[in-house]
């Protein structure tokens, strides 16, 4: 589990341009924006991409982070914009055939205590969420999956908390039509 | 518990795992750029900034300082210069906003001679 801060040390060194220093940063974040990354833009490679930007980017602002700031929630929310960048910039792709039949087998075959590998986990996301829009999928994701409070997702997205609480009654009522179709309520 | 809130208890149990950290880590430390250094002002322009500011305050201490009265003559001679001038400007100057001024150009008027139509007109506005 990632700390809530930095040690002090390693902050004042990374200032320094110190990269075994920021070793231990990326080490400690990395896990933790990876599963964020990858939730919202259920892809891996993206995911990745995403991870990387964040930590130049946190390299290259270490002298403006204000110490007084959790250390955490600042890479978090330079992360969660760069995912919502991402997925502004990019048209979302439909499921393919054989990610709806997946899916359709993982809703019957009723396997929701069984571990999930990545490409299985971000193909369901992949699909549950595709027909969402993108304020939906963030929302949806942030609050249901990263387990955010109404509070943290206006702050890292804008949204007030009538918009989240609507976009979130849109986002199940367009799932719950998806399961209803598959024969489940 | 329904069929939705099922798979997103489940979902949300599932975390996307990171392969392959360590070497990600190292290509990421590769690619590190350089830290932006904080911008050294050469001593010359801090100089020179300083003397700017340093001159603007004069001019702005100048500017606000009360202004020295003009060479003009006292109440008494003005008065005195006033039993000199020819009746019509007499009244003119009386009646303009402000005598002095309405005096120093009675004064440049009968050097240059311009219309003292427009002159009064002018001292009246």
């Amino acid at each position: 589990m990632e700390s809530n801060n930095i040690n002090e040390e390693i902050l004042n060194r990374c200032r320094t341009g110190d990269k075994e220093a920021f070793r231990v940063v990326v080490q400690q974040y990395q896990r933790m924006l990876f599963c964020l990354a990858a939730r919202l833009l259920c892809n891996e490679d993206d995911a990745k991409d995403v991870v990387q930007e964040t930590f130049i980017k946190v390299w290259l602002n270490i002298n403006h982070y204000d110490d007084r700031q959790n250390f955490r929630t600042w890479i978090y929310t330079i992360a969660t914009r760069l995912c919502i960048d991402r997925l502004r910039q990019r048209s979302w792709e439909a499921p393919m055939p054989d990610e709806e039949e997946y899916f359709a087998q993982y809703v019957a075959e009723d396997k929701t205590d069984l571990p999930l590998e990545n490409s299985q986990l971000l193909s369901i996301l992949h699909t549950l969420v595709a027909k969402l829009s993108n304020k939906q999928r963030i929302v949806f994701t942030l609050i249901y999956l990263e387990n955010l409070t109404t509070e943290e997702v206006t702050r890292l997205t804008g949204l007030d908390a009538a918009k989240i609480k609507s976009n979130l009654y849109v986002a199940r009522r367009t799932i719950q039509e998806q399961l209803k179709r598959l024969g489940y309520e | 518990m329904n069929k939705l809130d099922e798979i997103i208890n489940h979902l949300a149990s599932q975390e996307p795992q990171l392969d392959q950290a360590e070497l990600f880590c190292n290509d990421l430390l590769d690619r590190l750029p350089e830290q932006p250094q904080p911008a050294v002002r050469p001593y010359w322009h801090i100089a020179l900034r300083s003397i700017s500011s340093a001159a603007a305050i004069l001019l702005l201490v100048l500017y606000l300082l009360p202004q020295q009265p003009s060479a003009l003559p006292e109440a008494d001679d003005y008065s005195a210069a006033l039993a000199t001038v020819q009746p019509s400007w007499r009244t003119t100057l009386s009646q303009s906003n402000s005598p002095r001024l309405a005096m120093e150009e009675y004064t440049r008027a009968k050097r240059n001679n311009p219309s003292i139509v427009e002159l009064k007109k002018r001292l009246t506005r």
